[in-house]
């Protein structure tokens, strides 16, 4: 049994060694090709399932929701995290101060960060996806409505009748 | 734009959202913002860090603002019956001490904060203007809004045996941490058949009252019929629970048993579980008979003692023999202080494993 299992478990592996070496060609809605590894690309569980039901990797595959500098930064995540080690002390604190400088760079410029957001999300890159909506969950914390307005250039359009609701909620909370 | 994220996205950025008030607050941003809020699938009331620096007065000021605000978004959330069930509802009292320290879980966190200060001293600081009616309307909240996760911890409230209200009872709830300091709840009857906590995978009941007959009626609640789904649990300073009797349903893994201080007699059956906690139970009332647990996958135990050793009682336990078997004495398990842990193991005759 636990030979059985040791066995398959080394199959799996090499299956995943070969796997890994793969390039697979993610297109951008302008059109443009990236040619990135397997183990960057199965970063995203969309394209991670597209593979693994066989789906014509040579070919590559079109997304038609990402532009190609949303995706360009999309990818500079996935090499990161997919391309490289994480199982040593150092390595792990590496890949954490990647994040950090990461998302400190788009938190910088607000309209592309919610463009990685939904890229993100469409995509279905869990790390990625929990940094950017962290970050933007961020920003709301402990500012006032005219702050965040400010931070997220909201535009101000409440109607003087709910200005009057709100008054009233905020003596109750 | 913020407001070209989908309104699925924005959920989730609120439901990042360490407290309910940032979450509410979003509602006076501008139109798109002003009802997402009631969609919110967290919200969370949390009364922070004790500010070592602020006076008793102001301190039971902060838990009073704090009350009215869950009050109020609760009712606001409860009154909109088209409203969406709250995936994840917390509510704390219990200020988290300056130090860092253990918050791995609630009632770690509540021993601390109870032991660091004194009991006494912690009921004086705050004579936790906590309504019993606004306990009760949270609890009567969870039962009927939140699918998921719910977790209420109080300080310990002066002192009241008059029943507060009953347990939360649904079969949406999925994890319950109820820290209720000192008071008295009332339990429902489980239904002849009726799963009634048919999701529940994690329950802590701690500092409670219960009444006669309550206890009964706990362990009718917390066994197999009732509870099928059952991962976790523990019970932690509960008076007035002198019989447990656990038929547990065998996805029951841990159950921890804390300073249950009037029990009398235990008998617990739980196929299933891999790791039993037994602490702060005062044994010398018990008779041979009057513990029995059966836990045949049993791998680890912790019981910590504290008696002399001529109280020493047996206790029946069937478990793997492979099972890891810790015995604490005065809660130190490799010190001088320790000896009294080998007198137990000693004239535990009855010990199978």
């Amino acid at each position: 049994m636990a030979t059985g299992s040791g066995a398959a478990a080394a199959a799996a592996d090499a299956e995943e060694k070969e796997s890994g070496s793969r390039m697979i060609t993610l297109t951008s809605n302008e059109g443009k090709a990236f040619v990135v590894t397997e183990a960057s690309a199965r970063q995203s569980a969309t394209i991670r399932s597209m593979v693994d039901d066989g789906g014509c990797v040579d070919k590559g595959f079109p997304l038609p929701n990402v532009d190609s500098k949303t995706l360009a930064r999309v990818i500079q995540y996935c090499d990161e995290h997919g391309n490289k080690e994480a199982h040593t002390v150092d390595e792990r604190a590496a890949l954490a101060k990647f994040d950090k400088d990461f998302i400190a760079e788009l938190d910088a410029d607000k309209a592309f960060l919610y463009d990685v957001t939904m890229a993100a999300n469409y995509l279905h890159i869990q790390g990625l996806f929990a940094l950017t909506t962290q970050c933007i969950a961020d920003t709301i914390k402990g500012k006032t409505p005219e702050e965040i307005r400010t931070a997220f250039g909201i535009e101000y359009d409440l109607t003087a009748q709910d200005e009057e609701e709100i008054k009233e909620e905020d003596t109750h909370a | 734009m913020i407001s070209g994220l989908t309104e699925d996205l924005l959920l989730i950025i609120l439901g990042f959202l360490p407290a309910a008030r940032d979450v509410v607050r979003t509602s006076a941003l501008s139109t798109r913002w002003r009802n997402l809020w009631t969609l919110a699938p967290a919200l969370r009331f949390d009364i922070g860090q004790r500010n070592l620096r602020l006076t008793d007065d102001a301190e039971a000021a902060a838990a009073g603002r704090l009350v009215a605000a869950v009050d109020s978004v609760l009712a606001r959330r409860d009154v909109d019956a088209g409203a969406p069930d709250v995936k994840d509802l917390e509510i704390n009292f219990v200020f988290r001490s300056v130090v860092g320290d253990d918050q791995t879980t609630a009632a770690g966190r509540y021993y601390r904060s109870s032991s660091r200060f004194g009991l006494s001293r912690h009921r004086r600081r705050l004579p936790m203007d906590v309504a019993p009616a606004s306990v009760a309307a949270w609890l009567r909240f969870a039962e009927c809004r939140v699918a998921g996760a719910f977790s209420l911890e109080l300080p310990a409230l002066s002192s009241s045996r008059k029943v507060v209200a009953d347990l939360p009872c649904s079969e949406r709830l999925r994890t319950m941490r109820l820290t209720l300091g000192g008071a008295t709840v009332g339990v429902p009857v489980a239904g002849a058949g009726a799963d009634a906590y048919r999701s529940l995978a994690d329950l802590l009941l701690s500092n409670v009252c219960l009444d006669d007959g309550d206890g009964v009626r706990l362990c009718n609640l917390l066994s197999s019929t009732s509870c099928p789904s059952l991962r976790r649990l523990e019970l932690s300073v509960i008076t007035g629970l002198t019989i447990l009797r656990l038929d547990a349903a065998a996805t029951l893994e841990e159950l921890r048993l804390i300073g249950l201080r009037d029990m009398e007699q235990m008998e617990v059956d739980a196929p299933g579980l891999r790791d039993l906690t037994v602490k702060g139970i005062t044994v010398h009332l018990m008779a041979a008979a009057a513990v029995r647990i059966a836990a045949p996958r049993l791998q680890a135990l912790a019981y910590e003692y504290r008696r002399s050793w001529d109280d020493c009682q047996l206790m029946v336990l069937d478990g793997e023999r492979t099972a890891k078997l810790r015995v604490l004495s005065h809660g130190d398990p490799a010190g001088k202080h320790n000896n009294g842990a080998a007198a137990w193991k000693n004239s535990m005759r009855v010990l199978r494993m």
